[in-house]
């Protein structure tokens, strides 16, 4: 199993009150998966993704990377871990304004340790993949919605992350781009093998995974195959 | 990261926000610029001090120790005997003593003309005196026989005698002794300067032989000077007083007479210390400046940590450590420092070279290596210092806090 969370539980300080936020989540994904999780606002996707994400380790419970548990790691293993095996597509994409395309989608080589010059075709190789080529110079600013996403994604891809976690990927664009960007995770999925966690909470969208669960109130109320597949 | 990816990183973080960059800069600038200045102008002043006292080749700075006997001396006796001269050589920063002659060649004497005294100059001479208008010049053969004869020139002849002939054979009286004018030179202009004298061959008013003069006025002050030759960083002042008191208490001759130093360097150590008030008033301001430009320098960061908030977070899911992050900002504060700091010393060198060229500057400013080194490291401590505390915060921002 690539990641396995074992009676996960979370809870989280808001003043005087308590707020549990993730109930016994008992979750395996395996590698070449492509998992949708959908729920309404407020009901813990975020929190799941970002546990599983490497980016919050205050949780009870087990949760096992590869067999191994990084609650205890330290910042720089985690960031490590991260920069090695997760890749990030958010809502509203988090491209760093100032910089070039380039220089945003080269960002998860250079902390790998690469550098600019080798990082450069790899770059370019991924915004192919994207249908994004000729705009690497540009900034983020005269790109649209969609294609911003599509950088975002080339982001998440180019250092061959084991898993990417893409959080309601499409949730800022329009059902027509919506489609195109689910498409190129689709594509993703099917013939590369990438293993895709995707929170949403448009039913249309989840329908492009194989495998869907629904979350309320921090705990997991569904988990099913995905039958009935979005028109291609 | 590499490091030279994340100082191209902070080094387009300051170019794209120019004014508000320059505008911090400007404390560092202003700051540094004075520092160079003052330092530009105080080498270039050490330099010509060093020159102009040490005209020897050797590149020693010398001063002198002189022996002025009192009017009852026994002025046969030696002014510095062997055992003086002993005592003077112990003293520390002496490398060298040199007994000499303090006789001057020129003086400066006032002489009564017409009910009016009038200050002349007087030449004793061993050889010629220069050329004569009318009767004959000095020779050296007047000096070896001891002729009582005097060469004035053709103003003071008018105004004592009438005219240039008539003076010849005439009298005049020098230090109460009696001289036959025996020629007249050109006109003297009135306003002779006693320091020009010293530097050469100038015309005077009234030439004598020197043999002469020093036989009537006993001032054979044979051996009364000494010239010190100090060694290397050995200060002329200190040692000159050390040398007097020694003298003072066991001088052979500290009865009969008075023992005086000539510091070449006393002018200039008063010149040197006024700059030196200047430096360090000018570095105290300049402090201050970079003091102010410094809190300026982690204002601007803390606003801009805060505004990349979201970008800090970006980089951090994308596998930036803390110190990552850290050494980003921590770079641009530096880099914006060092930049205002080159400025900054540019503007200095400029200052500097301004100063020097006013005509009231008796020296050129200089640049040394050492005042480019300050420049860096001041603006980069600067930079450091007050980075550390916005780059610190930078790292230490949650992540989840900000992936939102």
């Amino acid at each position: 199993m690539l990641i396995e969370l074992k009676s996960v539980n979370k809870y989280y300080q808001n003043g005087a009150q308590n707020f549990h936020v993730l109930r016994d989540i008992n979750l395996a994904i395996d590698r070449g998966e492509f998992l949708s999780i959908m729920g309404p606002s407020g009901a813990g996707k975020t929190s799941l993704i970002n546990l599983i994400g490497f980016i919050d380790r205050q949780y009870k419970g087990e949760y096992l990377f590869n067999g191994d548990s990084y609650q205890k790691a330290s910042d720089n293993t985690l960031a490590r871990i991260r920069n090695r095996s997760v890749g990030f597509v958010f809502q509203n994409f988090k491209l760093i304004g100032n910089n070039t395309i380039l220089e945003n989608v080269e960002l998860p080589l250079l902390y790998g340790g690469m550098t600019k010059r080798a990082a450069k075709p790899v770059v370019e190789q991924a915004l192919i993949r994207v249908g994004l080529s000729n705009s690497s110079q540009k900034i983020p600013s005269e790109l649209s919605g969609g294609q911003q996403q599509r950088v975002a994604i080339a982001r998440a891809l180019v250092h061959q992350p084991k898993f990417i976690i893409a959080d309601e990927p499409t949730g800022a664009l329009d059902t027509k781009t919506s489609a195109e960007i689910m498409q190129i995770f689709r594509d993703l999925n099917r013939n590369e093998g990438a293993t895709i966690v995707l929170v949403t909470h448009d039913p249309q969208v989840s329908l492009y995974g194989d495998r869907l669960i629904k979350i309320l109130d921090g705990a997991i109320t569904a988990d099913e195959e995905v039958t009935q597949h979005a028109l291609l | 990261m590499r490091f030279s990816e994340i100082w191209t990183t902070a080094l387009r973080s300051i170019l794209k926000n120019k004014r508000r960059s320059i505008l911090t800069m400007l404390g560092i600038i202003i700051g540094i610029a004075a520092v160079v200045t003052i330092l530009a102008i105080g080498d270039g002043f050490s330099n010509w001090v060093t020159k102009s006292i040490t005209s020897n080749k050797s590149g020693k700075v010398e001063t002198q120790i002189v022996y002025m006997p009192n009017d009852t001396a026994n002025t046969s006796a030696q002014p510095f005997n062997e055992r003086d001269l002993t005592l003077v050589r112990q003293v520390k920063g002496i490398a060298r003593v040199k007994q000499s002659s303090s006789d001057s060649d020129y003086a400066q004497l006032t002489l009564p003309v017409k009910n009016k005294t009038k200050s002349v100059l007087v030449h004793y001479t061993k050889g010629k005196s220069s050329k004569v208008i009318a009767g004959r010049r000095l020779t050296a053969m007047d000096n070896e026989i001891g002729n009582q004869v005097a060469v004035i020139d053709a103003s003071l002849a008018k105004s004592l005698f009438g005219g240039t002939t008539n003076a010849l054979h005439h009298g005049i009286t020098i230090d109460d002794q009696l001289y036959e004018i025996v020629g007249v030179r050109s006109s003297v202009a009135s306003s002779v300067n006693f320091t020009d004298a010293m530097s050469g061959q100038i015309p005077t008013n009234i030439t004598i032989p020197r043999k002469v003069h020093q036989y009537y006025t006993r001032s054979e002050r044979t051996g009364d000077l000494l010239t010190l030759s100090l060694t290397k960083g050995a200060k002329a002042s200190h040692v000159n007083k050390q040398v007097l008191h020694i003298l003072k208490t066991q001088g052979s001759m500290r009865s009969q007479g008075e023992y005086q130093s000539n510091d070449p360097t006393a002018q200039a150590d008063t010149f040197g210390k006024v700059l030196n008030a200047i430096t360090y008033f000018v570095s105290a301001v300049a402090g201050i400046s970079l003091f102010i430009a410094g809190i300026g320098v982690m204002n601007m960061m803390y606003i801009s940590v805060a505004e990349r908030t979201t970008e800090i977070g970006i980089r951090r899911a994308m596998g930036a450590r803390q110190q990552d992050i850290r050494l980003q900002f921590l770079l641009e504060s530096a880099t914006l420092t060092i930049l205002g700091g080159f400025i900054g010393y540019g503007l200095g060198v400029l200052l500097a070279l301004g100063v020097s060229a006013l005509p009231v500057m008796p020296f050129k400013a200089s640049f040394s290596f050492g005042g480019f080194a300050l420049a860096f490291g001041v603006s980069t401590a600067v930079g450091l210092v007050f980075g550390v505390m916005p780059a610190n915060a930078a790292s230490r921002k949650d992540l989840i806090e900000i992936i939102r």
